[in-house]
């Protein structure tokens, strides 16, 4: 499994597809909602949390799009699956490529968007690292998932999103509430409701890729 | 006034109801018409 | 090669249109002219009866497609595939037309048309997730796939559900402004009125069973149409 993460690391740092375009997405829609939410009002300080998840959740996306395509446009999933390998286990290390990319990816957004947004930086990104951890491990999770699940499909690209976002709604709901409320500098205890859901939705969609990934990918 | 929304909560329903019956009747008649169509077809050939 | 299209006449293939006619019948009688017309909400309050059958309809086809995406991926049955495909159009179906009628209802009675309510997100979640479902049987190219790869989606939706739900509970719990009264218990205050509604989701959910019968019935005409032409390909 690790040689797995390996090999996906490797060509990222050969290429750095993936991960540039995770970063530029991010910072551009950033900028996209800095236009709708006018970032020198009032309002700023309510819609931030709402901006950096719609940038996280739009980006990463795209993304786990990518480095899915990237694998069947040349074939290496077929290789993959000659290998003797549980099929679980590709799903996780699939899984882990993909969270390390966009944990690479906000450590760069999020300082812009503190930066945009002209919020204190040390306490936002303290604030905001738990909550992006356990909402960011589902996310991958889910979106490793169906991105496998909408290349078998005729509409890839598209599938993703329209696949995804619906059962990923309680994952948004919770890390935009948390995060709000982090930041409007209520403590962790008053969130952990909400951070028990967020781990039990990962929880879920792991085991759940992991049992089915095997039907996902037959040929 | 607030009989027309009684009305357009029914008549909703039964025009909802009645569109989709009637496009699964018509996707049943198409169906139906090409599984004869492939059993001549498939008549028609000799077997291998 | 099993004869498919031989339609299987038995007793519930009988019997199920006559008395799903009848108990319409009986159901609209009950409503529009029967029952009493409820002293705060007026006439409007009619709606709530065939609102609620709507609902019914749409969690047992939601349950459906849930059971049969499990047994699907368990036994491997074209026969579970097909009943869940029927399963998610007529839930699409009925819930469409839940959340209109309880949208043409609130706009009289709440003065908006939609709000935020936990049960109203839920379910449009659901729709989203139901509508997700059928997209992705449509655009898969190889129809086994579609249905595997369908069954992971209805597992994962019925797995999600208790999230949503409680997501969307507390996420609406922090303004409890919005609405607190519900039809719920408030309004059926006649015991006609409880018969009524038993009568209407009776009526409406024998409506729904006859639909996915015949839905199924279409489902199985689809697959042997595959399977000729399959059979077509491999003999020319």
């Amino acid at each position: 499994m690790f040689a797995l993460i390996w090999k996906d690391l490797q060509i990222e740092l050969r290429t750095k597809e993936t991960l540039a375009s995770l970063l530029l997405l991010g910072l551009l829609i950033l900028l996209v909602l800095s236009f709708a939410f006018d970032p020198t009002s009032e309002l700023r300080a309510t819609a931030a949390p709402g901006v950096i998840w719609v940038a996280v959740i739009f980006a990463g996306t795209l993304g786990m799009n990518r480095s899915l395509l990237h694998e069947r446009e040349h074939d290496c999933l077929h290789g993959l699956l000659l290998a003797p390998l549980d099929r679980g286990t590709i799903f996780l290390a699939k899984t882990a490529g993909n969270l390390l990319f966009m944990l690479a990816a906000e450590c760069v957004v999020v300082p812009t968007f503190v930066f945009f947004f002209n919020l204190p930086l040390g306490f936002t990104v303290l604030r905001l690292a738990p909550v992006l951890l356990l909402g960011l491990l589902g996310f991958a999770a889910i979106g490793t998932l169906f991105a496998a699940i909408s290349l078998r499909t005729r509409a890839r690209e598209v599938m993703l999103p329209l696949l995804m976002l619906p059962l990923a709604a309680p994952l948004f709901i919770a890390a935009i509430q948390t995060s709000a409320q982090l930041l409007a500098g209520e403590s962790l205890g008053a969130v952990t409701h909400w951070l028990h859901l967020l781990a039990a939705f990962d929880a879920v969609f792991l085991v759940v890729g992991w049992l089915s990934f095997e039907y996902v990918v037959e040929q | 006034m607030h009989d027309a929304f009684l009305i357009a909560a029914y008549a909703v329903v039964w025009l909802g109801v009645l569109v989709y019956v009637t496009s699964l009747a018509r996707r049943s008649r198409s169906l139906e018409r090409e599984v004869r169509e492939l059993r001549e077809l498939l008549a028609r050939r000799p077997p291998p | 090669m099993t004869e498919t299209t031989a339609r299987t006449r038995n007793a519930t293939d009988v019997l199920l249109p006559p008395a799903t006619i009848g108990a319409m019948m009986a159901a609209l009688y009950l409503i529009f002219v029967v029952v009493p017309t409820d002293a705060f909400q007026g006439p409007v309050q009619r709606i709530f009866y065939v609102h609620m059958a709507m609902w019914l309809a749409t969690f047992t086809a939601f349950g459906l497609v849930a059971l049969a995406s499990l047994m699907y991926l368990w036994r491997r049955a074209p026969e579970w595939d097909r009943r869940g495909r029927a399963a998610a159009e007529l839930g699409l179906l009925f819930c469409t037309l839940g959340l209109t009628t309880g949208s043409i209802w609130a706009k009289p009675i709440w003065g908006t048309w939609w709000t935020w309510d936990p049960r109203l997100t839920l379910t449009l979640i659901l729709w989203m997730i139901y509508a997700a479902y059928l997209l992705l049987r449509s655009l898969t190219t190889d129809p086994d796939q579609g249905a595997s790869l369908a069954a992971i989606l209805g597992v994962s939706g019925l797995l999600d559900l208790y999230l949503i739900n409680r997501a969307v509970y507390w996420w609406r719990g922090i303004h409890p402004a919005v609405l607190v009264q519900r039809q719920g218990g408030s309004g059926l205050a006649d015991p006609l009125m409880r018969v009524t509604l038993v009568v209407c989701m009776l009526a409406f959910f024998l409506l729904f069973l006859w639909l996915l019968r015949l839905r199924i019935g279409a489902a199985r005409l689809q697959d042997t149409v595959e399977h000729l032409r399959e059979q077509l390909t491999a003999s020319a």
